[in-house]
Order: structure tokens, then C-alpha cells, then sequence
């Protein structure tokens, strides 16, 4: 009898305290709570991320992406912020160095090699014994790099053309090596 | 389990927020930026949390328990003025217990008294969930809250408890 009569009262009192409504917390999502049905549409035909409007007592409202976090346009649209941008470039240049771009550079320093080497062994009265070192040498470094560069090794004669006994082998040794890496190249820079 | 979708967190932000607020009001003087900041999280959820609700609370407490963390090094001043901040219930309308003296009575309750009673009365949690938040068991949040219920209406309702013992 006393529990029931107890109970009852601790009931009663729970409910009279149930009955206090908590204070409200102003929404992160006025208004028409997230996107607008209008926005939504605009979101989703730019196929950008759904944004979320996020409440920001000094600055008035804003929207944040809810898939990223990254402040949005009322329409979805990415608001980069400086350093994300800056660090995107940096990511995007050290691609271009190791890949694209140091090969075109590559390219352009074989060519000029090329080019020397091609003279300097085919002018008329230069087959020196010291032109053809230096021609030698300079094909050699050349082919080294070349391989380092990622061509195929088979492709490039290990010496050009041993001796030149015929004079007339050695140039053009070394010019088919050379168009060799150099359309393999073109090829990697198409 | 997919995304929450935007109808689903816009209807727990309308059901669950101020008691949520409530709750972290238990820890922290910034309970609005908490709960906000706890459905942001929710929305940014690239999983669905198999009991959402139980999520947000699990947030909540975190994130006031931190925040209530990082109050304290703040200076006496700034604490003072921040603890002045919102009522704790809206304006009683006369027929129940006065709203501002419920919160001051709540408030001088132990905090696992507190919690057990602000998060089933308020956030209608069970008490299994409520053991799950506190690290205890449902019986112990239960016992928690029980004697919560019992200071409370020993303070705010005393003829009820009189009457009570009286018969």
C-alpha cells in the first residue's frame, strides 16, 4: 500500500517535471532545413556535393558540404579556401616534374645532344681521334640518361660502332639509336 | 546502410536537439554549439550509425565533456559570464513546477544523477543506453536515476513526498 501510494507520487512528480519543455537551440539547418527543394534540384543536376546550411551567429549563415566539409555556394559549389587551392598546384606541379613535364625536358636536352653529336661526328674533317672520344663519350652519356629515362637498354647499341673503320657507320649508328629513343620519347610525350 | 538523408536528421534535429542541449548543458556552457556540431558530424557520416540517436548522445557527451574540458582553462571571467547564459527549460506556463527553480535543483544533483535523469525524463533514452553512455550497467543508471527523482521531489514537490509517507 505504501509502495503503490509512493509510486504513484513518484510518477505523478515525473510527469509534472516531464512536462518542462528543454530550452531550443537555434538549427544549423533553418529554415527549410538543409537545401532547398529548388537548391537540391540545382545540386544535383551540377552534380556537385549536397550542401548543408550551418548556422554562424557572426557571419550570418552558411553552407557546408556534408560529404567534405568544405564551405559551399547556396547551390553546392566548393569554396576553396587558399592553402587547399595552393596545395592542389603543389600536388599538380611535383606530377608534372616526375612525369610529364621532366620528360619533355628530357626530351628537349637529347635533342640538343643529339643534334651536337650528329655534327660533330659528321662534319667534314672533324673525325679526329679526339672528336670521336668526345662523340663517345658524349653517346654514351647520352644512352646512360637515356635509360635512366626508362628507354629500353636493348634498343641503344652499348658502344657506338666499336671502331670507326668505317666512317661512314659510326654517324649513322648513332643516328638510329638516337631516332630510336628519340620516337620512343615523342611516343611517351603523345 | 546508406546516407541519413536530409528528412531523416531535419526530424531528429526537431525531436531530439533540446534535449540534447539539455544534456550537454549537464557539462558545458556551450550546449548549442555542441548538438550543433554533433548533427554536422551526423550529416558528414558517409556510414548511417545503426542507432543514430544513441550516436548523437554518445557526441554530445564527448564533446561537452571536452568542451567543459577546455572551458576550465579559460579565465574566472569568461567562465562567469558564459555560466550566466540560457535558461536551462522554457517558461513554465503556471500549471507545473517552476521552470528556473527545476533547473536550479537539477543543477545541484550529483552529475550521474543528472545525466540518468536528463536523458531518459527529457531524451527518453533507456536505461540500457543510458548504462552504455555512462560506462555502467542499466540497473546502476536506473538506481542513478531513481534517487535522482527522489532528491529532486523531496525539493520541488515536498507535500507530495509528506503525504506519501504520511499514508
Amino acid at each position: 500500500m505504501f509502495d503503490d501510494e509512493s509510486n504513484r507520487a513518484v510518477k505523478a512528480f515525473e510527469a509534472r517535471l516531464a512536462v518542462l519543455r528543454p530550452s531550443g537551440v537555434p538549427s544549423p539547418f533553418p529554415a527549410t532545413n538543409l537545401a532547398a527543394p529548388d537548391d537540391r534540384d540545382a545540386v544535383e543536376q551540377s552534380g556537385a556535393c549536397r550542401p548543408i546550411h550551418a548556422c554562424d551567429t557572426a557571419a550570418g549563415h552558411r553552407f557546408v558540404c556534408i560529404y567534405c566539409g568544405v564551405e559551399t555556394t547556396r547551390t553546392g559549389g566548393h569554396r576553396w579556401r587558399w592553402p587547399v587551392v595552393a596545395a592542389g598546384l603543389a600536388a599538380l606541379l611535383l606530377l608534372m616534374a616526375t612525369t610529364g613535364w621532366r620528360s619533355q625536358l628530357a626530351i628537349k636536352q637529347l635533342r640538343q645532344s643529339a643534334a651536337i653529336l650528329v655534327d660533330d661526328v659528321t662534319a667534314p674533317g672533324t673525325n679526329s681521334a679526339r672528336t670521336e672520344l668526345t662523340a663517345s663519350r658524349s653517346y654514351l652519356s647520352l644512352r646512360s640518361q637515356a635509360i635512366r629515362d626508362g628507354i629500353d637498354s636493348a634498343v641503344l647499341p652499348a658502344t657506338p660502332g666499336v671502331t670507326p673503320s668505317s666512317k661512314s657507320d659510326i654517324p649513322l649508328t648513332y643516328r638510329e639509336a638516337l631516332d630510336r629513343v628519340l620516337k620512343q620519347k615523342d611516343s611517351w610525350g603523345s | 546502410m546508406g546516407n541519413l538523408t536530409p528528412e531523416t536528421i531535419t526530424r531528429l534535429w526537431s525531436e531530439r536537439s533540446a534535449a540534447l542541449a539539455l544534456y550537454a548543458r549537464q557539462w558545458c556552457d556551450s550546449p548549442e554549439d555542441v548538438v550543433q556540431e554533433a548533427f554536422l558530424l551526423l550529416a558528414r557520416q558517409a556510414l548511417t550509425p545503426a542507432n543514430p540517436v544513441g550516436w548523437l548522445y554518445r557526441v554530445v557527451r564527448n564533446s561537452a565533456i571536452n568542451a567543459a574540458r577546455s572551458g576550465r582553462r579559460r579565465s574566472r571571467r569568461e567562465t562567469a559570464v558564459a555560466s550566466r547564459g540560457e535558461p536551462w527549460f522554457e517558461a513554465s506556463d503556471g500549471v507545473g513546477l517552476d521552470a528556473a527553480e527545476a533547473a536550479q535543483m537539477l543543477a545541484q544533483l550529483p552529475i550521474d544523477q543528472r545525466e540518468a535523469i536528463v536523458a531518459h525524463l527529457w531524451g527518453g533514452l533507456p536505461f540500457e543506453e543510458i548504462g552504455r553512455l555512462c560506462g555502467s550497467s542499466a540497473a546502476t543508471a536506473h538506481r542513478c536515476y531513481r534517487r535522482g527523482i527522489a532528491a529532486l521531489q523531496e525539493r520541488l514537490d515536498p507535500c507530495s513526498t509528506t503525504k506519501a509517507t504520511e499514508q
